[in-house]
């Protein structure tokens, strides 16, 4: 036991030490962060090409006379409907929000709480100034060294057409050097921009008996006309409301009334918030394929080392102190050590990371691995961790002992583990129900056994399961050790040739004698 | 032999087909140096490899220190292998240590162990240096420290001298002697013949797997016929005639050399006479006795037999 410690721990300090571990140790937090950073940048561009877009310039010729108000008013709420999304997102992070809610309830109602979804929240918001009212209000309770607010410019601007092109018999076909681009107008800050569409609403569109014409050189981008549909498909309705009878204000009340829904979780004692639920559903599945990696990545480690001891000679030199079982063993151990300490350092980074890129999410994700190194729940995940990485490493290691270079033990190690990766991913397939039927007839599966496990022990599974599939995992490592145990010694000490494939596979299992 | 430190009988090792040790028997007396020689390919490191335990005999059986080889005997044994190899990445000194740990020493006496084998080897200075930063004399000796230094009772040495340069191998003759005379008992496997003939008590010859011959220097001598080797400008044919020769070498074409072998308990003095009374004039008479050289080309060149003294 002394010699094969002794072995693990030169192993274990060798290969911690070594450029390929720590790179390997160091990728997986980086890749952690950007994992964890590009949503927020991705977030962050979609609110910025959402605020700051280009603008479209369009123009109406409205026939009937009575629809360029309402377009007008349309485009006014629309601005302000962003102005209160932007402003409400710069608050959670740059007002102090108690300070707010005593000194300003109407302000904080909606920078705190407001809805921009919400017809009298957008309307309140227009009555306070939109944009840069609201947010002259709000610099009072601004926190110290607070961003500065980058309110949302409007994306849709409604433009006059030149008096001449007004004024032609077709004024479409007039404007057409202007859509395609070939010319630009004057915009009403004075500079030049291209139309993008013009609207024409013939004499008797209100009555519906006409369609209005959306003009666009550009058919493919349709945000502009949506929102000309619903601007006056909203007119439309207010004025069908009020030729039923309806006051001004009782169809603008109409129209605003929405359904609400408020989301009940029924299962209280586990008091789950719907952000752990989120997470609870992909966190295991975080945690299995970082368990998985480090079987993988520790297994080829291993034959790393076996090949170097090999090919240095000092394998011969090692089997005269200690038997090659002892040898196996602390090679095994050593490679299991490493993927405790990769595991630990992942888990940290993983969770550092959240904590660091999402503040709010800290307590969630601590909740998460609360609940899953609770109870004897880490016990298994570490008894069918090391299980799952011995009998990946134990292969590994054999195919080590019969090649010559590193490249020959991947010759031998790349086709078996591409063949049998889809057997390692079944727990993918069974992440989201990891105690259904699928689940526990994989738990019982020898060699998928402890990687379903692995997955499974966050999820509390029944203990017979835990049991069988224990005694599964444990019988078919015995069974490989031994085999791996005959390649082992019957080729550590062949340093010239490294058998093929197809001649290790019959090695390993017998079929060939090993000279 | 009572005090026999090693004892094979009638060892066998078979690769598939090919048969590396052919039922050898030997015995390594305790404190002596015993030589394991033989050409390529004769079975040396196979043997070694069993009386170590790395391999098990297919069929003989093996007594080291009176047990079979294996865990119970391998504190008591030190090995260098014939393919040197270290951890290029460990430091000399630390290299010293795991080995003689492993080997079951407490690292306290390990540590103190490595910087006297340092020290005695005049390695001192590099004891914190990085294997591969040593040269390959540097990492040979340290390579005989690994295999020392938790102070077997039997040393086992496969090809010792191989690769390294003559002072060197002085160094290694001495450490050798050093370790015989404090009473460890040394068994090495070379196909030096040199350093055998100077070093060791006892040999035995392997040839294609089996053994050859086992016995002392003097043994050996006695165990091929014995040569006179004359050089002369006439003809010296007629010594094949005379009582107490085996057989006569004539020169090869340009050369003078004539090679007379005597029969068994002839003394060289009937050449030397029959030429004084034929009066040949001799430019040289040798009636050197035989090296170990000379007996091994005679065992190895062909004569599968076996020569037991």
């Amino acid at each position: 036991m002394r010699a094969m410690l002794l072995i693990a721990w030169r192993g274990f300090v060798q290969q911690a030490t070594s450029r390929a571990f720590l790179i390997g140790l160091l990728l997986m937090p980086l890749y952690m962060l950007i994992g964890g950073y590009a949503p927020q940048v991705s977030q962050l561009s979609s609110q910025q090409s959402a605020f700051q877009s280009v603008r479209r310039h369009f123009a109406v010729i409205d026939k009937t006379g009575t629809f360029i108000p309402p377009i007008d008013a349309a485009l006014a709420r629309d601005d302000a409907k962003r102005g209160l999304k932007a402003l409400v997102d710069y608050a959670e992070k740059n007002v102090d929000k108690e300070k707010l809610s005593a000194a300003n309830a109407p302000l904080a109602a909606l920078v705190i709480d407001g809805d921009p979804d919400s017809p009298r929240d957008v309307a309140a918001f227009q009555v306070m100034g939109g944009s840069s009212g609201a947010f002259a209000a709000l610099q009072p309770y601004l926190r110290p060294g607070a961003d500065v607010f980058d309110a949302p410019r409007a994306r849709f601007v409604r433009v006059e057409l030149p008096v001449e092109l007004a004024a032609a018999p077709d004024p479409v076909a007039a404007a057409r050097p202007y859509l395609v681009g070939d010319l630009s107008m004057q915009g009403p800050s004075g500079g030049l921009v291209k139309l993008w569409a013009i609207l024409v609403l013939p004499a008797d569109f209100a009555s519906g008996k006409a369609a209005a014409t959306y003009v666009a050189d550009d058919v493919v981008r349709t945000g502009l006309r949506d929102f000309l549909k619903e601007a006056l498909s909203e007119e439309l309705k207010k004025r069908r409301a009020q030729s039923l009878g309806l006051s001004e204000d009782a169809s603008i009340d109409a129209m605003s009334a929405s359904a609400a829904i408020t989301t009940v979780d029924p299962d209280e004692e586990t008091k789950m918030t719907a952000p752990f639920q989120q997470f609870a559903m992909v966190g295991p599945m975080l945690v299995y394929l970082m368990l998985f990696l480090a079987v993988f990545m520790t297994a080829n480690m291993v034959v790393t080392s076996m090949v170097e001891e090999k090919s240095n000679r000092v394998a011969e030199l090692l089997l005269s102190c200690v038997r090659a079982e002892t040898l196996m063993a602390g090679k095994l151990v050593a490679g299991l050590f490493l993927a405790f300490l990769l595991v630990a350092v992942w888990m940290i980074s993983a969770s550092a990371s959240a904590a660091w890129l999402y503040p709010s999410s800290t307590s969630v994700v601590a909740d998460f691995f609360a609940s899953i190194t609770s109870g004897t729940q880490p016990i298994m995940m570490l008894v069918f961790f090391s299980l799952a990485y011995l009998t990946v490493a134990s292969f590994y290691l054999a195919a080590g002992s019969a090649a010559t270079s590193v490249s020959d033990a991947q010759a031998i190690v790349a086709p078996a583990t591409l063949l049998t990766l889809p057997v390692f991913l079944v727990p993918v397939a069974i992440a989201f129900d990891p105690n259904g039927f699928l689940a526990r007839v994989a738990s019982f599966v020898p060699i998928v056994s402890p990687f379903v496990m692995m997955l499974r022990s966050m999820s509390a599974p029944p203990p017979v399961d835990v049991l069988i599939a224990f005694g599964v995992s444990f019988v078919t490592l015995i069974f490989m050790i031994r085999l791996v145990g005959r390649v082992f010694r019957a080729n550590l000490l062949k340093p010239d040739s490294t058998p093929s494939f197809i001649a290790f596979i019959r090695d390993f299992f017998g079929r060939r004698r090993a000279a | 032999m009572g005090d026999a430190v090693l004892q094979l009988d009638g060892v066998t090792k078979r690769y598939g087909d090919f048969l590396a040790v052919d039922r050898v028997s030997l015995t390594a007396p305790r404190g002596k140096i015993l030589g394991l020689l033989g050409p390529n390919g004769a079975g040396k490191t196979s043997t070694l490899r069993m009386i170590l335990g790395i391999t098990p005999p297919d069929s003989g059986t093996i007594a080291v220190f009176g047990k079979l080889p294996g865990r119970a005997v391998q504190r008591r044994v030190g090995y260098l292998p014939e393919e040197r190899g270290l951890y290029k990445r460990m430091r000399t000194r630390d290299t010293i240590v795991y080995f003689a740990m492993l080997k079951g020493m407490g690292r306290g006496r390990a540590r103190q162990r490595a910087d006297a084998l340092l020290t005695e080897l005049g390695l001192a200075d590099v004891g914190d240096r990085r294997i591969e930063a040593l040269s390959k004399g540097m990492a040979q000796k340290v390579q005989l420290m690994t295999a020392i230094a938790h102070e077997p009772e039997l040393l086992i040495l496969d090809e010792p001298f191989s690769g390294l340069d003559p002072i060197n191998q002085n160094e290694l003759e001495a450490a050798i002697r050093r370790l015989a005379k404090g009473g460890t008992t040394i068994l090495f496997s070379t196909h030096t013949m040199s350093h055998a003939e100077r070093l060791c008590d006892r040999f035995v010859i392997l040839v294609k797997g089996h053994k050859a011959f086992d016995g002392t220097l003097d043994d050996a001598r006695a165990a091929i016929p014995r040569t006179v080797k004359l050089e002369a400008d006439g003809d010296l044919s007629f010594l094949g005639a005379i009582k107490g020769v085996a057989g006569v070498t004539p020169p090869a074409e340009g050369s003078h050399h004539w090679e007379v072998t005597l029969a068994r308990g002839a003394e060289p003095q009937v050449v030397l006479a029959a030429c004084f009374e034929r009066g040949v004039k001799l430019t040289r008479f040798d009636s050197s006795p035989p090296t170990l050289h000379e007996v091994f080309v005679s065992l190895a060149g062909g004569n599968d037999e076996g020569t037991e003294p």
